[in-house]
């Protein structure tokens, strides 16, 4: 086990920001954090980095409590920020070798492990350019090398990819993907939920500093009643026969709007067949027909009864 | 790591637009202003004779008392007065009214009056040593009255000669514009709390995020804050010494002759100031900007009481409030200076020294505890 929390209590005067928060992490997982901002992701981050104090519980990395003078389990991490951190004097090269330098004192060693960062992030152009010069997700995969040039065996990432363009984040997560190929066990916060179906092997939803949920994706999917959503494309639909169908077996809700008929339909039945069956038997004419499977937006709604963007 | 640290702490305190203005270049101005602005008190000391007339009439052979006061001031390097002789009154006047001179002198019911056209700093001169002479002439002629035997050398004094004579505790001429360039150099020494706040804040999770990615690195914090503060009391010695050279060599302000003392000076300056900004950021739980705020605000306060915008009031600190005068860093900075160029024994210059080393320690020490036991609440 790579990570152990055990009964993590974290307060700010009043306010409980981690309850009796729990998480095992196996080496060569992506484990994902994911909930609303003010979840406790970050909390729980820094608390296991020991940049933070918590009231009650324990952090285990790599078999060692953690500490803040830790120094032979400090080794073993790297971090990448949810705030880009990087000195904005030095150019990209220079910020790397500084970060890479704290934990890789030889010279030729760490030429090498910069040179390596910096192909990985594909920084390798813009070596010579101060931070300000480079555009947002530029400096989003600066601030990625500057925390794993050192190849580390645990990579804590908090938000790195906030703010960043849908092109730079496919090449953030593509990356990330990579570093876990590499043997990278990976901790990734974030409140896209797209990202953790893409990357995380597993995933624990959060809320008010707690476990809400965790699993494998499937395995999560798997806690609702809700199942796929259908969209049908109807040009007229009345309100008698709305009702029917809402009345069907296997559907949890429909709603129709804008020649659109969208259907809620439970996990693990067959609704697609008898909804079309309903709208024949109807003569309902209807064009496209769109399914989706439930997100985790569906699993978090379901449970607490809120969006995950809230 | 020491050289991986040091360097890169060189290379960005360099590459640091705000520190190139403020220890760099504001000094350098302040330096500029200085030397325009001073260089005329240098000036004011050295007063050229007053260019004055005298109408050498009848009444003026009848009194050779005053014409030989007047051959005594207006004779020697440092006359007070050049004096050109008219016989009569309206060539006197003509040069009046050219400006040739800034008055004249005229006898008349054997009583000096002076003749100017206008005001200013020489007729005011020249008035108050007519006033002078008037009074003491007419004391003398009391004293001869009333004892005619009484041998007084009244030639001497109607001259000016005086029963006191200036002796000077230095080997050096007093320079009235020096106390200025001390405080400025205290100033920049102090400003190296810029540098001492940025190695802190930097290595502070809950300031900044680069100081929580800092304080993750499998290093001690001690080894980094000493490899980060070599680095900046380097650059600020650069900084020092430029300053040094640019008043020494190119205004050709003169410091003395004890050049190694004087670097010496700046380097232990240096080091309080970074010491100085250390503490502000470590003991204190505000934001960077009102840490900033803070550490310009005293450095100021402290300058202004070493002299830099006043001379006199560094003067006045000391006498009237002495502790407070060697609880201020800047003072002991410029008075550390002032002692180099001035006295030629060292024991004054060593205590000066002797306290800014241990404020020094105060509050590196101070810093070094606050940072051990130091957590963060929020990030």
């Amino acid at each position: 086990m790579i990570i152990e929390v055990n009964n993590l209590v974290k307060r700010y005067k009043d306010l409980v920001a981690l309850d009796h928060f729990e998480l095992h992490v196996e080496q060569g997982e992506i484990y994902g954090l994911l909930g609303p901002n003010g979840s406790g992701k970050t909390t729980a981050i820094n608390c296991m980095l020991s940049l933070l104090k918590y009231d009650r519980g324990e952090i285990r990395l790599f078999g060692e409590p953690m500490a803040p003078d830790n120094r032979a389990v400090k080794q073993r991490i790297g971090v990448v920020m949810q705030n880009v951190a990087v000195f904005s004097e030095l150019t990209v090269y220079e910020n790397i070798d500084y970060f890479c330098g704290m934990y890789v004192p030889e010279k030729t060693k760490r030429k090498a492990l910069v040179e390596e960062a910096l192909e990985f992030t594909d920084l390798k152009d813009f070596r010579k350019f101060l931070p300000r010069k480079l555009s947002g997700g530029l400096l989003r995969r600066l601030n990625i090398a500057c925390g794993i040039a050192h190849k580390p065996e645990l990579i804590f990432m908090d938000e790195p990819t906030v703010a960043v363009d849908p092109q730079s984040r496919n090449s953030i997560l593509e990356g990330i993907k990579k570093l876990n190929k590499n043997g990278a066990t990976i901790i990734y916060t974030t409140h896209y939920m797209e990202e953790v179906e893409q990357i995380c092997s597993r995933i624990m939803i959060m809320d008010k500093g707690r476990e809400i949920a965790s699993g494998t994706k499937e395995e999560l999917k798997g806690l609702i009643r809700t199942g796929e959503k259908i969209t049908v494309e109807v040009s007229e639909l009345a309100p008698d026969i709305l009702e029917k169908i809402r009345k069907a077996e296997g559907v949890l809700n429909a709603e129709y709007e804008g020649n659109l008929l969208q259907v809620q339909c439970e996990s693990g039945g067959h609704s697609l067949i008898t909804l079309l069956d309903i709208l024949k038997k109807n003569k309902i004419y209807f064009g496209r027909i769109f399914s989706e499977p439930p997100t985790l937006n569906d699993v978090f709604l379901e449970i607490t009864g809120k969006e995950l963007r809230d | 790591m020491f050289w991986n640290i040091y360097s890169k702490r060189l290379l960005s305190c360099l590459r640091n637009r705000d520190q190139l203005i403020w220890i760099w270049a504001f000094p350098l101005i302040l330096a500029t202003l200085f030397y325009f602005t001073l260089s005329s008190v240098g000036e004011a000391d050295n007063l050229k004779a007053i260019p004055t007339g005298v109408v050498t009439d009848a009444a003026y052979e009848a009194d050779p008392m005053f014409g030989q006061v007047l051959d005594q001031v207006g004779s020697g390097e440092d006359a007070l007065l050049n004096i050109t002789e008219y016989t009569r009154e309206n060539e006197a006047d003509r040069d009046l009214e050219t400006g040739k001179i800034a008055g004249y002198i005229l006898l008349q019911d054997n009583t000096p009056k002076l003749m100017v056209k206008q005001d200013g700093m020489n007729q005011t001169i020249l008035k108050s040593f007519l006033d002078r002479y008037v009074q003491t002439e007419g004391n003398i002629k009391a004293i001869m009255e009333k004892n005619p035997d009484y041998n007084l050398n009244w030639e001497e004094i109607m001259g000016g000669a005086s029963l006191t004579e200036n002796m000077s505790l230095s080997s050096q001429p007093y320079s009235p514009i020096l106390n200025p360039y001390y405080g400025l150099i205290a100033m920049v020494c102090m400003y190296g709390g810029m540098q001492g706040l940025m190695s802190i804040t930097y290595l502070q999770g809950n300031l900044s995020p680069l100081g929580a990615r800092r304080m993750m690195a499998p290093l001690s914090r001690i080894r980094v804050i000493f490899c980060d503060m070599t680095g900046s009391i380097t650059v600020h010695m650069m900084s020092l010494l430029f300053l040094l050279f640019y008043i020494t060599v190119i205004l050709k302000v003169d410091f003395g002759n004890k050049l190694p003392l004087l670097v010496l000076t700046c380097f232990v300056g240096s080091i309080l100031g970074v010491a100085f900004g250390t503490a502000v950021s470590c003991l204190s739980k505000l934001g960077e900007s009102m840490k900033v705020g803070i550490l310009v605000s005293v450095t100021m306060l402290c300058c202004f009481g070493a002299g830099m915008m006043e001379s006199s009031m560094k003067y006045l600190i000391d006498q009237k409030f002495p502790v407070i005068s060697w609880l201020n860093p800047a003072a002991r900075i410029s008075d550390a200076l002032y002692c180099l160029y001035y006295f030629d024994d060292y024991q004054r210059y060593g205590q000066n020294i002797a306290v800014i080393m241990a404020m020094s320690a105060v509050l590196l020490l101070l810093s070094g505890v606050s940072l051990r036991r130091q957590s963060y609440e929020s990030i």
